[in-house]
Parts: C-alpha cells; sequence; structure tokens
C-alpha cells in the first residue's frame, strides 16, 4: 500500500510540488448507457509494442496498442526508476487491463472494446506538452466509435 | 475528451493530484506506485478495481473523487511468509575489485548464472518485458560496461542517442534480473528486490559506476541519467559516492 505518507521526502516533496494541470470550468460529457460503451484504454505507462520506438521523456507523443497485440509484445520505456516494474513483469494487467476489460464485455459489463488502446509516458513529459497529441488520438478514438475512455496512470 | 465529447473515467494513484486537477471521474486507489489495479495475477481483485472504476460512469453530475477502500496486499503478506527475503540461489559475490576485465567477467557470468531462471520466467509468465533496447541482453551488459570507466561508445543502434540507449539497457538487464528472481520461490517485495539488486550484484555495482561516470559529464542529457534516470531513489544509499 502506499500513501504519501509511506515515500521517501524527497519522493513526497516531489509529488505535492508538481504543476498539476487544471481544466476551466468543468469539463463533462454524459456517458453512453452501459451496453452501448466501447471502451479504450489510454494509459501513462510508457507502454508500446516490442520494436517501437522507445519514449523519450520531455516529447509528449502517444504509441498505439492494438488491442489484439500479445502480452508478450509490450515493453515498457518509462524513464522513471522509483515505481514499481515488478507487477507489470509478472502480469500486464496490473498497469493495462485489457484481459480483464475483455472478459467484462464479454460478461455483458459493457458494450465492446476498441480496437485500439493509446499509450503516453507520464515521467519528464508535463501533461500540457501532450495537448496536441491528445487531440490525434482524439481523432482516433472517434473512428474507433470509442465512446468512453479509462485513463490508468503507473 | 470530455469537451471533445468523450466521457472518461480516471483511476488516481495519487489523491493530492486529484484534488487539485478535479478530472470529472476518478477512482483513488491507495496501491503502490506501478501497480494501478493493485495485484498481478488476481483477476478477481483487477475485476473489483474496474468495476468500481466504472461505476463512476453512473454519476449524474461532478467531478467525483472516490476513495477505493480496499488495500492490495504484497506477495509476502499473501503467502503469510514472515521472514526477510533472501535471494535462494548463489550468485558470486560482487568483484572484489574493480579491475575492468573482472568486473566485465563477473557480469557476463551473473547473467549466464540467471539466464536458466530467465528463462524459466518466461516460460510461467508466457513473455518478457525485456526488450526497450532491442539489444541482445549479453550486447546491451557490453554496451553498458563501455561506460563503466569513461568511455562514451557510438549508439549501437542507428538513429537513436546514445544516451537514451545506455537508459533502456540499463532497463533492460534490470528487466532480466527481476524476472529471473521472479520465476524462483520465495515471495519477494519490489523493495526487497531493489535491495538485493542494487546492494548485492555485479549489475547493480556496474550501475553505480556508470552514474558516477555520467555525473562526471557535462551534457544534460547524462547529468539526467545519473541524478534520476539509473537508480531509484531508495536505493541510492548502496551508493559508493554517499
Amino acid at each position: 500500500m502506499v500513501r504519501l505518507s509511506d515515500l521517501t521526502d524527497w519522493d513526497r516533496q516531489h509529488i505535492l510540488n508538481a504543476d498539476v494541470p487544471t481544466f476551466e470550468g468543468r469539463p463533462w460529457s454524459t456517458p453512453a448507457p452501459p451496453a452501448e460503451r466501447r471502451i479504450a484504454i489510454v494509459t501513462t505507462a510508457g507502454l508500446h509494442p516490442r520494436g517501437d520506438n522507445a519514449f523519450t521523456p520531455g516529447i509528449g507523443d502517444y504509441r498505439i496498442i492494438p488491442g489484439n497485440c500479445a502480452a508478450d509484445e509490450l515493453v515498457m520505456s518509462h524513464v522513471s526508476t522509483n515505481f514499481d516494474r515488478t507487477g507489470f513483469q509478472e502480469d500486464l494487467n496490473v498497469i493495462f487491463p485489457i484481459d480483464r476489460l475483455r472478459a467484462m464485455a464479454a460478461h455483458g459489463d459493457f458494450g465492446s472494446l476498441a480496437e485500439f488502446h493509446y499509450s503516453f509516458m507520464g515521467g519528464g513529459t508535463h501533461p500540457a506538452w501532450m495537448r496536441e497529441n491528445a487531440l490525434k488520438v482524439i481523432e482516433f478514438l472517434r473512428e474507433d466509435q470509442v465512446n468512453t475512455v479509462l485513463l490508468v496512470p503507473v | 475528451m470530455e469537451r471533445e465529447g468523450i466521457p472518461t473515467v480516471h483511476i488516481s494513484l495519487i489523491r493530492e493530484h486529484s484534488e487539485k486537477n478535479r478530472t470529472p471521474r476518478t477512482l483513488w486507489v491507495t496501491f503502490e506506485l506501478g501497480r494501478p489495479l493493485g495485484v498481478p495475477n488476481d483477476a478477481e481483485f483487477q475485476r473489483r478495481v474496474l468495476t468500481s472504476a466504472l461505476d463512476l460512469l453512473g454519476s449524474t453530475e461532478g467531478p467525483v473523487l472516490i476513495d477505493y477502500m480496499e488495500d492490495a496486499p504484497t506477495k509476502r503478506e499473501r503467502s503469510n511468509d514472515e521472514d526477510p527475503w533472501v535471494c535462494p540461489i548463489s550468485l558470486a559475490s560482487p568483484v572484489p575489485d574493480k579491475a575492468e576485465r573482472t568486473v566485465d567477467n563477473a557480469l557476463t557470468r551473473e547473467i549466464n548464472d540467471l539466464a536458466p531462471w530467465y528463462e524459466l520466467a518466461t516460460q510461467k509468465t508466457g513473455r518478457s518485458t525485456v526488450g526497450s533496447s532491442s539489444l541482445e541482453i549479453l550486447d546491451a551488459a557490453t554496451f553498458v560496461l563501455s561506460f563503466r570507466t569513461g568511455g562514451f561508445p557510438e549508439s549501437p543502434i542507428k538513429g537513436a542517442q546514445v544516451d537514451r540507449v545506455l537508459k533502456w539497457a540499463c532497463d533492460d538487464i534490470k528487466a532480466y534480473y527481476y524476472e529471473a528472481m521472479l520465476a524462483q520461490p520465495g515471495a519477494p517485495t519490489s523493495a526487497d528486490l531493489d535491495e538485493w539488486f542494487f546492494g548485492q550484484t555485479t549489475a547493480g555495482s556496474v550501475f553505480f559506476d556508470v552514474q558516477r561516470e555520467c555525473l562526471n559529464k557535462d551534457e544534460e542529457a547524462y547529468q539526467l541519467i545519473g541524478k534520476q534516470y539509473l537508480i531509484p531513489r531508495l536505493q541510492q544509499h548502496w551508493s559508493p559516492l554517499d
């Protein structure tokens, strides 16, 4: 279990001093009914298919993860050394819950899973630098008929 | 995304950030950084987290920030193992002197000693996370070793900056060691493995040598690797510089 009080002083201050973006107003879209939801994962874990370009801090770009990408084909090039990777090494789903969502869709918990998912790399990259690329990802999500996004950090 | 008409639900590992940025639907979890779904290989636990997150889509107004109250037990807690974890195999001690050839040989031997366990790990999980650098593991080791005595080689990957390849090669070596350990009996936590890698292996001591050489360079890219991208802050206490 991790709370701020469990972290080192440096990590705690680093987190508390982070330049966290805020949103004007209260952005809000009304979700579709569960049976009509088509869900994509957007992760900031720096995941990408093996052989795809690894992430570089400060760029704010993204990688596309096909929904049928085998677990063995995904690697992580996140720059930070200060989070656990052993969970990911044991089970992809602990950071990218693709199998869990697939099972939930098959069970009827929601309509369907997107054909493509997306990965950014949070470390060393201010969220504002991702904006332009996030808008591109939104276009791809629309093409894929996605109407719900699960945002997963690392 | 919300402004563009796509509803979102967000799992948060840092409640203080979510209080500030007020994303529309947020489930705060208490889990270790790096494990937003909580427990590896526990489909039921992960499903409970996802169900709680997706339930927020039923909120009629927001922002909503809900605390997920179930903590994630560590592997040690789940196995009821109260003894401290120790590496269950015998690796040769980190080299007693820093002669260049000795360290090279020691690292190669260590990687070869771990090879059967790494193979077992890939058989057990059906996958490996080694591969950020796209170098074979012994090639990655040779590349990293070339930095430890102040050398700065050409990039072994066309079009990739050499400092980036150094970082990815180090990540691959670490992943190789950790995956090999995870295949073995015992229930190490991530902190156990970090302490073992940086305190007890030749690879860990090589990382500190490379850190020292990076900090001796003026370029910002190497300064960043030396200061932030190589050694976790909690393992900095093993540094011979401290």
